[in-house]
């Protein structure tokens, strides 16, 4: 049989209008896997990123999910709700309002801005609740589009050290960035869309 | 495959608390139905009125409701709430559903709230008033599913909210002539078990096909 | 990716083809039809001369359906299978429809004028074509306002699907409220059947027209395909 993968892509491509924008991409992702996707702006990244979380219909190729995975999206909008606080946010992910609020703290939201409408946050405390949704989601593959943007440096380490952890308990992701994912503690692999 | 965890319960309460902190929001198409209506009595002459009730009345409803349904996925779209939908566990579809339904807690009971006012504004008789609110709330679930699939498809787009009342209107006639013929026969003395009948059969077709074919639009929107 | 373009590929040679056929027909029906109808045909009995109206008017009404009807296809071919040509046959269409459905509506009033004595009534079948126009508009405001075609159509089958779904409901509406509100129909109902010296020309300006569309939308598929392929 085949090697145990989470996801496998075969031959995937895309292309709006006449202009392709990438053909033939194929990579499978085991567990403890991180994949780094790199490239210049306009190369797909983000596309890449929709088609794998299935929220742009596929064109040509094929995407095979394991039986047991389970995906957590954190797109290019953060996908929190403006009126509502972060924990408010996070409620509807994790009903337990204290695993919410220990998400939040690890990413260096502190706690007197959990309460606060979202409106209210800084872009990059707007950021971090949206991760703080992925960590809390439960699911073994991550698909993060530019997750830095907006973080400051300390909150930059510490999602590098989470993917570490997540990746060490199990889980892999697919994570298009253009900043240095450099830590020994799982499996980075790298793809320049071109 | 799963994702991750939101239950439909939790997601009703969800677009509940959040249209209640949208409540300025959410009230504006309450006022656009009691600002119109208000205009008819006031514009037609008085023998002319309770001619012209149920008609001015359903027509304002039907404004009202297009105005409500603006606001359906075009905010979910552009903070990227959408994509969390998408990837959730439940279908798409049953989402949908349920921010319709609180979606008609929301914006329409309370129109049918101040019905009653209106009804008084008109001079309407009880029974007509009555068989008129009937009528709207058998037509409102086809209402929504017709306005909530072109709410969908007009989401990510530039004149969405023109966009959206010029595809429902055509599409919702029948359900405001049938409406109207309600009301008629019974002020006519006639039973109106027929049409209420047609309405209803819509409204059952909507609820149980509305939210699915609202969740296709929704994946052709988005992409 | 060739599997993806097999369709049109066949598809281009085909219509090239088939166009000249579509061209004199619609061509030369049309001129041997329309001589036919307002030159050559009898003069009616009861409606005198205004009767002539008929032979663009019906062709009209006609295409006006039968445009609407191929749409529906397409959109669900669209819908299901995703097939380009017919995502190009349903861009191409609902202008044409549009079009012979206006041009039901005003020969429907100038003819409705010497016949009822008015240009309008809120007659089933006037309302029902009426609000058609109107589905058209919706579809063709749509086209316009998505920029990315392939989405455009995909977003015109949703519409045209749920339309198609509730025309024969539309129709039915308003039969039942202006039979509730015109007891006295200005509608003549069941005339005289028409002489058959009336019927073919009538018959040619229906397979004229339908030709003319035929003959445009091949036309304007090819150069959206020539376009894609650029």
């Amino acid at each position: 049989m085949t090697s145990r993968y989470l996801l496998k892509v075969e031959n995937l491509g895309h292309s709006y209008g006449a202009a392709q924008i990438f053909t033939r991409v194929s990579f499978s992702l085991a567990a403890g896997e991180v994949l780094q996707v790199t490239g210049r702006n306009g190369s797909g990244k983000t596309t890449l990123l929709r088609l794998l979380a299935g929220t742009k219909p596929r064109e040509s190729g094929h995407v095979t999910w394991d039986e047991d995975a389970t995906r957590a999206v954190l797109g290019h909008k953060n996908g929190i709700k403006a009126e509502l606080s972060a924990i408010e946010n996070l409620s509807l992910y994790a009903p337990d309002r204290r695993s919410c609020m220990e998400a939040l703290e690890l990413l260096g939201l502190e706690r007197a801005h959990h309460k606060k409408p979202c409106y209210m946050l800084s872009a990059g405390q707007q950021r971090k609740t949206a991760l703080a949704r992925v960590m809390l989601a439960k699911a073994n593959v991550w698909l993060l589009d530019e997750p830095f943007t907006a973080l400051d440096a300390r909150a930059h380490e510490t999602v590098t050290e989470l993917l570490a952890r997540h990746a060490k308990n199990g889980g892999a992701a697919v994570v298009a960035t253009h900043d240095r994912l450099d830590l020994d503690a799982f499996t980075l692999r790298e793809m320049v869309m071109s | 495959m799963t994702e991750n965890g939101f239950t439909l319960r939790r997601y009703f309460f969800f677009c509940l608390r959040l249209l209640f902190r949208q409540r300025r929001d959410v009230a504006l198409p309450l006022f656009f139905f009691l600002l119109v209506s208000s205009l008819f009595p006031l514009a037609f002459a008085n023998h002319a009125v309770p001619l012209l009730a149920p008609a001015a009345l359903w027509i304002t409803l039907l404004l009202s409701v297009l105005l409500s349904l603006d606001n359906l996925f075009r905010e979910d779209v552009e903070d990227g709430f959408m994509e969390q939908l998408m990837t959730a566990r439940q279908p798409l579809g049953l989402l949908v559903a349920v921010k319709m339904l609180a979606h008609w807690i929301a914006y329409i009971l309370p129109i049918f709230i101040c019905l009653p006012l209106t009804g008084l504004w008109y001079a309407m008789p009880s029974d007509t008033l009555f068989v008129l609110a009937l009528s709207l709330l058998l037509g409102t679930p086809t209402l929504l599913a017709l306005g909530g699939l072109a709410a969908a498809l007009a989401a990510g787009l530039k004149q969405g909210g023109t966009l959206l009342i010029l595809v429902t209107l055509p599409l919702a006639t029948p359900v405001l002539l049938f409406g109207l013929t309600m009301v008629d026969m019974s002020q006519n003395g006639l039973s109106y078990a027929a049409a209420r009948d047609f309405l209803a059969a819509m409204a059952v077709v909507s609820v149980g096909v509305g939210p699915l074919v609202t969740a296709a639009a929704l994946r052709i929107g988005m992409d | 990716m060739l599997r993806k373009f097999a369709a049109p590929k066949i598809f281009y040679p085909l219509a090239g083809k088939l166009m000249p056929w579509f061209f004199w027909t619609f061509a030369v029906l049309g001129a041997v039809g329309l001589y036919w109808g307002l030159m050559l045909a009898p003069v009616d009995a009861v409606q005198g001369q205004a009767y002539r109206i008929m032979y663009v008017h019906v062709p009209s009404a006609w295409m006006s359906m039968m445009i609407y009807t191929s749409m529906a296809v397409s959109a669900a071919a669209v819908l299901v299978w995703r097939t380009k040509v017919a995502e190009y046959w349903l861009l191409c269409s609902p202008g044409l429809g549009a079009s012979f459905t206006f041009i039901t509506l005003v020969t429907g009033s100038l003819w409705g004028k010497p016949m009822w004595g008015t240009y309008w009534v809120w007659d089933a079948r006037l309302t029902s074509e009426l609000v058609l126009l109107f589905i058209y508009f919706a579809i063709l405001a749509m086209k316009g306002a998505i920029p990315d075609r392939r989405k455009a159509a995909r977003v015109m089958a949703m519409i045209t699907v749920v339309g198609f779904v509730n025309i024969p409901i539309i129709k039915f509406s308003v039969d039942w409220w202006t039979t509730l509100h015109q007891g006295d129909s200005i509608f003549r109902k069941g005339g005289p059947s028409i002489a058959p010296s009336m019927l073919v020309p009538l018959f040619m300006m229906a397979l004229s027209f339908s030709s003319y569309y035929f003959w445009l939308v091949l036309k304007h598929i090819r150069t959206l395909i020539e376009r894609s392929a650029a």
